[in-house]
């Protein structure tokens, strides 16, 4: 096992530990909060305000792998960017749904054009754009710099969902921010908890993987075109990385 | 911006007005089961979601992987040019 593999699957033993060790300390250990709170429904913020952090990790992966990839194009910098990018988009949309659940027993709506969500729902939709240019618009020099470009502007935005609360007010809760009463003592291991895994251990992992993902798609078009050089294989014009080679006249795939 | 403005403006409520903090009460409080069927589905969306992004991340992976590996192995096989 390469000492790369070996930090995955630590991060990955950890994660796993992590979350079974959470989840029933959120479910059995933590008390519910008051009705207006949304009662129950109120452990949703557990997961809720990690996940969202989390996207601070990976749209902050995203922002610097895609600002290095301008200056000085490389393919791991492209990897990265494209994990970051791909992460903050799954991020961003736990988010716009799990709060959404809680908006509908706290404030009886799934949903208000609240600056907060406003702002988080822009940024959602810039990384979900990075996500489809990249799938349908191929990966090219150029489709890789707009993606970078896109990269740091949907990053740009992330402090400002942030700022929006104080500046902007709004429906959204400020529980464990600036003016907020924070939580009650009993409350505090759960979303220590959750913020560990979530937001400290998850991020990591995921994007680990989908870097690594990233690299292998660009090997196999660097190999498939040496393939095709060679004269090994044959249809060009049907190969998309990730897809599954066509065979030759050999019979090779 | 602006019709985000005026939409939190219609809610009425003013940024002081909104929860600042979370405290328990006795015995859960009365509840209806629309919080617990929120509660779960927010999970099961969550861990499911999750879930499947890393299981097809890894099978996809490990496909092109195997794949890049098995061409690897043919373009060694061919002659080397010019030999």
């Amino acid at each position: 096992m390469s000492r790369k593999d070996a930090i995955f699957y630590s991060l990955l033993g950890a994660f796993a530990a992590a979350m079974a060790y959470t989840i029933p300390l959120i479910f059995l250990h933590t008390p519910t909060a008051q009705p207006q709170a949304g009662g129950l429904a109120q452990k949703i913020f557990y997961f809720h305000v990690a996940v969202a952090m989390g996207i601070y990790v990976t749209g902050g992966a995203c922002f610097l792998a895609s600002a290095m990839y301008l200056v000085r194009p490389s393919e791991s910098a492209n990897a990265w960017a494209r994990a970051g990018s791909d992460c903050a988009a799954l991020f961003g949309t736990l988010v716009l749904c799990s709060g959404p659940l809680w908006a509908k027993k706290a404030w009886g709506v799934y949903w208000v054009w609240d600056p907060q969500l406003t702002t988080l729902l822009l940024s959602v939709l810039i990384y979900w754009a990075i996500c489809l240019l990249r799938a349908f618009a191929g990966d090219g020099g150029a489709e890789r710099r707009f993606a970078a470009a896109l990269g740091v502007m949907g990053t740009v935005n992330l402090p400002i969902i942030y700022f929006s609360v104080q500046k902007w007010g709004g429906n959204h809760p400020t529980v464990i921010r600036e003016g907020g009463g924070g939580l009650d003592d009993s409350m505090k291991p759960a979303f220590r908890w959750g913020v560990l895994t979530l937001t400290l251990l998850l991020p990591p992992l995921l994007l680990w993987l989908r870097s690594r993902l990233a690299l292998v798609q660009a090997s196999m078009e660097h190999t498939w075109q040496e393939a095709l050089t060679r004269g090994l294989v044959d249809h060009p014009d049907d190969f998309e990385p990730g897809e599954e080679a066509l065979p030759n006249a050999h019979g090779v795939r | 911006m602006s019709s985000s403005l005026s939409s939190s403006a219609q809610t009425g409520t003013a940024p002081q007005d909104r929860s600042t903090q979370f405290v328990p009460v006795e015995g859960g409080g009365p509840q209806t089961t629309d919080a617990g069927t929120f509660m779960v589905a927010a999970y099961v969306l969550m861990w499911l979601a999750t879930v499947l992004f890393i299981l097809q991340t890894w099978r996809k992976t490990r496909g092109i992987q195997q794949r890049v590996d098995e061409l690897q192995k043919a373009i060694a096989k061919l002659p080397q040019d010019g030999g």
